[in-house]
């Protein structure tokens, strides 16, 4: 289809599965068909080279946060809150 | 950002929620709109006046919630595994909560609140299982069940209705010549512009997409922590990378990153609007 030469794996049976390709989802089998197509299919591997960016693209900028520090610091104090009601054992806490 | 007020205000509805929390059944919770395990952060008038004393005594006074295994684990030791366990996922928790939120004071809110839940539910986790794949569960079940609904978002197109993406999809892979120069125009956004196309996606697809390539969690994984058939996280991700680079390559068309734009562009920028 893409490229006009005859694979053994046809390529829109591969770009269906690019992405089980690309999160390391297909079987062995499938993965070593998908790889040598890839390896002799140029417009195939451009398209799986663009899933890729994209996929590294959302790694790279989407994940990448620091939780202020005032959070970590009210989580601390609650974690520490519970611990104290439930050791007390007590019905109730008046602060 | 938070001025005083606003966080006594957050302490008052934390203790209420935490309340409402330990009064609640055990995680996990059936998922689902309105669910019992519901934590309604948005309807502070509660029947019981909880104020600022906070009542928590989940050994003893609920015999019948199987908090058994409190007593085999002293409290502090607990707290200790917890916190060295737990607490280093606190900004990826964050980042997650960021996206599904929109907002930082939204995401704070619903990570403290994650995090209390699993701390209770703490004795339930099963030590050598997937302990960030469970806490991911608990922020995903908690935005699901009470933050969405309180959200001024209108409720996201079902996974279904969208069809007209397929039929692009199914033209996208005969296009060629556009290929490594594009990847390199996307390559060249800044992450601002990444970060944008991803909160334009649908709820569903975007959280998919979250957690496969930012967190690297199996599809097996995704389906556990949405709660979905594995098909489902599929076709999710599917739909949502497809809808994702084409929202990616318009803005890399609108940045001039891409010099040629095909007529098959246009058509990828017009699906892409639509989201």
């Amino acid at each position: 289809m893409s490229c006009g030469k005859p694979h053994e794996t046809d390529c829109r049976e591969v770009l269906a599965e690019v992405y089980l390709y690309l999160d390391l989802e297909c079987a062995d089998e499938r993965r070593s068909l998908i790889r040598h197509h890839l390896d002799e299919c140029g417009p195939c591997l451009r398209e799986y080279g663009l899933e890729q960016e994209v996929r590294a693209l959302v790694a790279r900028c989407c994940g990448n946060e620091t939780a202020p520090d005032q959070l970590r610091e009210r989580l601390r104090v609650k974690l520490t809150e519970l611990v104290v009601f439930e050791t007390s054992d007590s019905r109730e806490l008046a602060d | 950002m938070p001025t005083e007020t606003r966080s006594l205000e957050r302490d008052e509805r934390d203790a209420r929620q935490l309340q409402r929390l330990l009064d609640g059944p055990d995680w996990p919770v059936t998922a689902g709109p309105g669910g019992v395990g519901a934590v309604s952060t948005g309807t502070p008038a509660g029947s019981e006046s909880v104020g600022r004393s906070v009542r928590v005594s989940s050994a003893g006074k609920h015999p019948t919630r199987g908090d058994v295994r409190l007593t085999t684990e002293k409290t502090d030791e607990r707290r200790a595994r917890f916190e060295r366990d737990a607490m280093p996922f606190v900004d990826q928790l964050y980042a997650a909560g960021l996206r599904m939120t929109r907002n930082p004071a939204d995401a704070e809110d619903l990570v403290q609140e994650t995090y209390l839940k699993a701390y209770a539910a703490f004795h339930q986790f099963e030590q050598g299982t997937n302990l960030k794949a469970w806490l991911y569960r608990i922020l995903t079940n908690t935005y699901i069940n009470s933050y969405r609904k309180r959200q001024r978002q209108p409720i996201q197109a079902p996974t279904e209705e969208i069809t007209d993406w397929q039929l692009a999809e199914a033209e996208s892979h005969t296009s060629s010549g556009l290929r490594s120069a594009e990847t390199e125009a996307l390559d060249r956004l800044p992450d601002s512009d990444v970060k944008e196309a991803l909160q334009q996606l649908p709820e569903e697809f975007r959280l998919a997409v979250y957690l496969t390539d930012v967190e690297g969690f199996s599809y097996k994984e995704v389906a556990d922590i949405m709660g979905t058939p594995i098909g489902t996280v599929m076709s999710r991700l599917h739909r949502g990378r497809r809808n994702l680079r084409k929202l990616l390559e318009q803005y890399a068309a609108e940045r001039g990153f891409s010099p040629a734009r095909s007529a098959k562009g246009s058509t990828a920028a017009a699906a892409g609007r639509e989201v």
